[in-house]
């Protein structure tokens, strides 16, 4: 008798996890390391104005940073949940390059819901305020498209293992 | 170079405030009362609004990933381990 399979629970737990982990780049790299892209940025601008007025707008971007913050511990701890679930499923295939690349394909959605809206639609932050923002803007785009495109096929590319063993 | 400008803008500033408690939006002193007065003013609802705003989004993508037609069906046999099948001739019954 044959059990008919299903990587959708698997390639959705992936993909929020790269969806959170996407996110938790996104503000360690750019956010706090690099002190780019925070997230209203366009409004509180950090750059080119007086140091006590800079303070003020580091700490209130600082202060929606964390509200972003908290969504991407939400989205990564929905990840988690989705992953237990699909592991403690019979019909869904544990393999390493489908879980991989949903999480390539989440972490590249990220990228890309969260450009297009933030960057383009809203415009209330961009990569760098800068003038030449919109190469920053169209290159954090893109690595959302190339992301989608890699993990998309990964995950749904057949595994060249795959094990149902250790189900509880 | 502008980086580490800023940086340095921001320390000098916050040594140049005395208490370090200052720096917290949410403590006593005038540079607090204007972090609070950009946080919770009358736009507070339209930027929270923002900060959320693809990830709804996102959870739709995961929701119509999870169902994705596509992604289900394909066949595969149980391990050979967990069961056996044996083939036997039909029936009789089942011949006619």
């Amino acid at each position: 008798m044959n059990t008919q399979m299903t990587r959708g629970p698997l390639i959705a737990a992936g993909a929020a996890l790269g969806i959170g982990m996407g996110g938790f780049v996104d503000g360690i790299v750019l956010h706090q390391l690099l002190q780019v892209h925070n997230m209203l940025s366009a409004k509180y601008p950090t750059r080119g104005i007086e140091p006590e007025q800079l303070v003020v707008h580091l700490q209130i971007n600082m202060f929606w940073d964390g509200l972003f913050h908290v969504l991407t511990w939400v989205m990564t701890a929905i990840g988690l949940a989705l992953l237990w679930s699909a592991v403690r499923r019979r019909d869904v295939p544990l393999a390493s390059k489908t879980l991989l690349g949903a999480m390539i394909l989440g972490w590249g959605l990220f990228n890309f819901v969260e450009g297009v809206i933030d960057h383009h639609i809203l415009h209330i932050h961009h990569v760098t305020e800068t003038e030449n923002h919109l190469v920053w803007d169209l290159a954090f785009l893109s690595s959302g498209v190339v992301m989608i495109v890699i993990g998309g096929l990964m995950a749904v590319s057949r595994p060249s293992h795959v094990t149902t063993e250790g189900r509880l | 170079m502008n980086m580490l400008f800023r940086i340095t803008a921001v320390v000098g500033v916050a040594l140049a405030v005395a208490s370090p408690v200052e720096a917290c939006p949410f403590c006593d002193s005038s540079t607090a009362e204007e972090v609070r007065a950009g946080i919770f003013n009358f736009d507070f609802g339209y930027h929270l609004a923002v900060t959320f705003a693809p990830f709804p989004i996102l959870v739709a993508a995961l929701i119509l990933l999870y169902y994705w037609p596509s992604l289900r069906g394909f066949q595969r046999t149980p391990d050979h381990t967990s069961s056996l099948t044996i083939c036997l001739p039909p029936t009789p019954s089942e011949q006619s």
